[in-house]
């Protein structure tokens, strides 16, 4: 009862929904964005605003999604329906950058998408 | 070499024998049976929360934080306030005929030299009279989600902890060996 979907979506969205238009605004390559970081599955996407360029790619990757606040108020968590699990925080552990991580464990579904954490830093 | 342990007190596990598991708690489930971050549960009237959450550690050299699972005391009001009005409480006043642990070792290597050694709980199953209930870490390193099931013979339902193999299929410098280790107090 009450659900609601991010974005204004009227129903729930699969992670392979949101594919093609994420992948229209930012690299994306064998199943991953951006390029690789310490390894090929932590990933890092440059702009001259992390800040804006990470919730940018959150809120159109996650669209469609349930999405729920953390409980320590340091982000958000976006369950899609195939099973994908989003996260966004506007800054890490690693750094003071944000950070979407695209857990795939339970995805009926994913399509080419493949595991990863994404930074998001300047340059 | 980096070494990491982060298994639950075996001491404390075993402390839990025997005492009445009072009740858990955790958000309302949405869409799926997981809890992010935060469980907590009860036993003889002292609460403990079970949390899983981004720390900083050189994890295998990928990634300079990873979610790291943790048992501790945490006041029960605390817990709760967390999800405001959304807390889901389950009752079950049973007493604790054994826990079953599940541990998971990871070794990597580098030209045939180890240089990560890392261990984390899994899952704890807590063993009732008639069912069992586990709180189980997702497989995923940066995963926040802890899986909450009920019911019997759950063990056969915990993931394999192989997950993380697929991170270091694409390494041609790192590889790992991994091992499980499952034991009953």
């Amino acid at each position: 009862m009450g659900l609601t979907f991010k974005g204004g979506a009227k129903r729930h969205f699969a992670i392979t929904e949101n594919i093609p238009e994420v992948a229209s605004s930012y690299p994306y390559k064998e199943g991953y964005f951006g390029e690789p970081g310490t390894s090929s599955k932590v990933r890092v996407i440059l702009s001259n605003d992390p800040a804006a360029t990470g919730k940018d790619f959150y809120d159109k990757i996650a669209h469609g999604g349930i999405e729920q606040a953390m409980p320590n108020g340091k982000g958000f968590v976006t369950k899609m329906s195939d099973g994908t699990i989003i996260s966004f925080r506007p800054t890490t552990k690693s750094d003071n950058n944000p950070g979407v991580d695209i857990n795939i464990e339970k995805s009926a579904d994913h399509g080419s998408l493949k595991q990863q954490k994404i930074h998001f830093e300047k340059g | 070499m980096k070494q990491y342990d982060y298994r639950f007190d075996k001491n404390l596990l075993r402390s839990f024998v025997g005492k009445t598991f009072n009740r858990f708690v955790h958000p309302q489930f949405i869409y799926t049976k997981t809890a992010t971050m935060y469980i907590g549960f009860m036993i003889d009237n002292v609460s403990y929360c079970i949390e899983n959450d981004y720390e900083s550690l050189d994890y295998f050299g990928w990634d300079n934080e990873a979610t790291v699972t943790r048992l501790y005391e945490k006041p029960w009001q605390d817990i709760v306030e967390m999800w405001k009005d959304k807390a889901s409480i389950t009752e079950v006043q049973e007493t604790i005929e054994s826990i079953t642990v599940i541990n998971d070792h990871y070794s990597s290597f580098s030209n045939d030299v180890q240089n990560y050694d890392y261990w984390e709980t899994r899952a704890i199953i807590f063993h009732f009279k008639d069912h069992e209930v586990a709180f189980t870490k997702s497989d995923c390193w940066f995963s926040m989600e802890i899986e909450i099931s009920k019911g019997h013979d759950l063990l056969k339902y915990i993931p394999d902890g192989k997950f993380i193999l697929d991170d270091f299929t694409q390494s041609k410098k790192q590889t790992i060996s991994t091992e499980r280790e499952i034991y009953t107090i």
